[in-house]
């Protein structure tokens, strides 16, 4: 006797796959919802530990004006995926870490600003300006 | 007696081309205004005003005297890029009438002249230099490059005096200034007009008659020829003196390193090719990303700053001791520097000796000090503006000749050209976690440009005589044996310090005259 037909195999693989994908994508818009929700003072507050990271961030924020309001300024970063991550990351070293990579893919990707005389990543003038208002 | 070639100037350019004829065996008059040695009536014959970016002096930006501006150039030698004859120049002028690849064999031949190895600029041509000693990999938009120099910095009136003096078909005149163009029908010259400052004149004739007084000079000479004989050779176009360059020179910026960063190729003095030349690393923007953004060529430098300013003191009085230390090894050999006193080098040496001592420690133990800062300084293309020009006022020399003028402002879109590729730097280095850029000031009057010691353009070269001065041969428009050897033809001038490049258009010159004479 066989105690696994090729049948049940297919349809135990199919499914577990569709509850682990289902499980993924509910806990991401579990979390988008929360960021999108999340307030830009808590955001500030956990981007300034990713603070060394960005260059003379006081020279930043007190030059660079064009990022608008807090909201706008949050709505900002978390459309940047590495960002979004970095927001809602719980370790501060990983988030430092998420918060380089977003600065260097922005360098790559030709995202920068100049702020008094600075050629910095937008990322940079954006969490310099967000940290500003709250930290 | 009729030369077959008559040369005025003997700088690096008036010389070889001298030794280059000799060795086909034609009589050559080299016709040279100064001594062998500094003479401040003769270098006051160079005087002339400067309108605009007026940073510098005629009179300090050449010298008259065998051996010209050598005497006291920096001796970097590299040649032009491939971008540079390829592409017209950004301003809509004409540019090269050929291709880098014509004048290659040419460079090589220069090479030999300036005593700087084989004609090779590769990244990897310093020996012993490993990936760490650069800041950057090569990569699409950004490269190293090395620049040669000539050792010494090599004095061509010193390195070649004796070659000159032992040609028996070579007649060097010093003391010799040309004063005018001696006319023979129509469009050819029978020779040259020269005085000296005692009151002596006299012609010299010869088949055919070659300018290599410099960019200014050279001009002047033709617009006083033209003056003189109600004629207008050359200047067809209305450009004869115009489209002066230079390498307007500046900080482009500052890059904060991420880390304090040990000796890199840029500001390592020591090294050397597998050959022994002297080399210096810099920074280029690449042919496809200049061609991309529309950009003027430019080179940078990378000049390391220590925020320390004891640390700073330090290194200058080390450098001091280390000048110091190095003219008496000259005296010691035979070899003694212009102007060399024992008493004074000794004493400079003693005096920072323990900055001298303090230093070498650190850069044998610690591998130098750490830069933190780098200062970016480019050295940029000039567009060739025809409004950058010579004239000639009523002031006069000595000799009752006109003085000339120079008009010269570096324009909006090299600076702008500057702006944008210190930025792109910027973001290259950023990208690669190296540091961030922060752009210099250019608001400053003339943006904080000053010159590069280099004067060219004034008779620019194009096959079509209303777009140039010389045609593609170096012949002035116009005439059938007037010749330019010089900076002053060069249409476009790149990025690259110019006398190699004046050098392999000299030797080029030579190869035609060699061909042309005997039918002259
Ligand atoms: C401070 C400084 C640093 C430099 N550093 C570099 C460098 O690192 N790399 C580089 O590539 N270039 C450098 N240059 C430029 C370099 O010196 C010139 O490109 C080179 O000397 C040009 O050679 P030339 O023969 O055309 O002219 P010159 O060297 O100027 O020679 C012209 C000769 O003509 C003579 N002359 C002038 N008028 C008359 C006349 N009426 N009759 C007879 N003779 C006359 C002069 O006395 C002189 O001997 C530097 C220049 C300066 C000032």
């Amino acid at each position: 006797m066989r105690l696994l037909s090729r049948r049940a195999l297919l349809w135990g693989t199919v499914g577990t796959l569709g509850a682990v994908t289902a499980l993924g994508a509910g806990s991401l818009v579990a979390c988008n919802r929360r960021l999108a929700e999340a307030d830009p003072r808590e955001a500030a507050v956990r981007l300034a530990e990713a603070l060394p990271e960005v260059f003379a961030p006081r020279r930043l924020a007190a030059h660079w004006h064009e990022g608008g309001q807090p909201e706008a300024l949050l709505q900002a970063l978390q459309s940047r995926p590495a960002m979004r991550r970095a927001l809602a990351a719980d370790c501060p070293a990983s988030r430092r870490a998420l918060v380089r990579a977003e600065i260097a893919a922005d360098f790559a990707a030709g995202d920068i600003c100049i702020v008094d005389r600075l050629v910095v990543s937008r990322t940079e003038a954006l969490v310099a300006s967000l940290c500003r208002r709250y930290v | 007696m009729i030369y077959d070639v008559v040369i005025a100037g003997a700088g690096p350019a008036g010389i070889t081309l001298a030794l280059e004829l000799s060795r086909a065996g034609l009589r050559i008059a080299l016709l040279e205004s100064g001594g062998e040695a500094f003479d401040p009536d003769t270098q006051a014959l160079y005087d002339g005003e400067v309108t605009g970016n007026d940073a510098f002096d005629l009179t300090a930006i050449r010298l008259r005297m065998l051996g010209g501006t050598t005497n006291h150039w920096g001796g970097h030698c590299l040649p032009m890029d491939e971008i540079d004859f390829r592409r017209r120049p950004l301003n809509g002028m004409s540019g090269w009438p050929f291709d880098r690849a014509t004048l290659l064999p040419y460079y090589a031949r220069a090479h030999d002249w300036l005593r700087i190895g084989p004609f090779d600029y590769g990244r990897d041509i310093g020996a012993g230099l490993r990936e760490r000693d650069f800041l950057l990999p090569n990569e699409a938009r950004l490269e190293t490059v090395p620049l040669r120099l000539a050792r010494g910095p090599l004095r061509f009136g010193d390195a070649y005096g004796e070659a000159l003096a032992g040609a028996s078909n070579i007649d060097l005149q010093l003391h010799s200034n040309v004063t005018g163009l001696a006319l023979d029908g129509d469009d050819r010259m029978a020779g040259v007009e020269v005085a000296g400052l005692d009151g002596s004149r006299r012609r010299i004739e010869g088949r055919a008659v070659v300018l290599a007084c410099g960019a200014v000079e050279t001009a002047r000479q033709i617009m006083l020829a033209n003056a003189a004989h109600g004629r207008s050779f050359g200047d067809a176009g209305g450009l004869l003196g115009g489209c002066y360059m230079d390498h307007p020179t500046a900080g482009a910026g500052f890059l904060h390193l991420a880390e304090p960063t040990p000796v890199k190729a840029y500001w390592n003095f020591g090294v050397e090719s597998a050959e022994g030349t002297p080399l210096r690393y810099l920074w280029r923007l690449s042919d496809a990303a200049l061609e991309a953004e529309g950009l003027v060529n430019a080179q940078f430098f990378l000049i390391p700053l220590s925020d320390d300013s004891a640390e700073r003191a330090r290194e200058r009085e080390a450098r001091r001791a280390d000048r110091a230390l190095r003219s008496i090894a000259k005296w010691a050999t035979g070899r003694p520097d212009r102007g060399f006193q024992l008493s004074q080098a000794y004493c400079d040496f003693i005096t920072n000796a323990d900055s001298f001592a303090a230093q070498t420690w650190t850069d044998t133990v610690h591998g130098g000090t750490r830069a933190r800062r780098l200062l970016l300084k480019f050295e940029s293309e000039e567009l060739p503006e025809p409004s950058n020009r010579v004239t000639l006022t009523d002031r006069r020399d000595a000799l009752g000749l006109p003085l000339p003028a120079l008009h010269w402002v570096p324009g909006a879109t090299e600076r702008d050209s500057m702006i944008r590729s210190a930025t792109l730097i910027g973001q290259i280095a950023g990208a690669a976690g190296l540091g961030r850029m922060e752009l210099e000031d250019y608001d400053r009057p003339f943006w904080g440009t000053t010159t590069s010691w280099h004067q060219l353009g004034t008779t620019r070269m194009a096959a079509n005589p209303r777009e140039g001065v010389v045609d593609p041969d170096c012949r002035v428009h116009g005439t059938r044996n007037l010749y330019v050897a010089s900076g002053a033809v060069m249409p476009t001038n790149g990025r690259a310090n110019p006398t190699l490049t004046i050098l392999a258009l000299t030797i080029r010159l030579a190869d035609h005259l060699k061909a042309e004479v005997p039918a002259l």
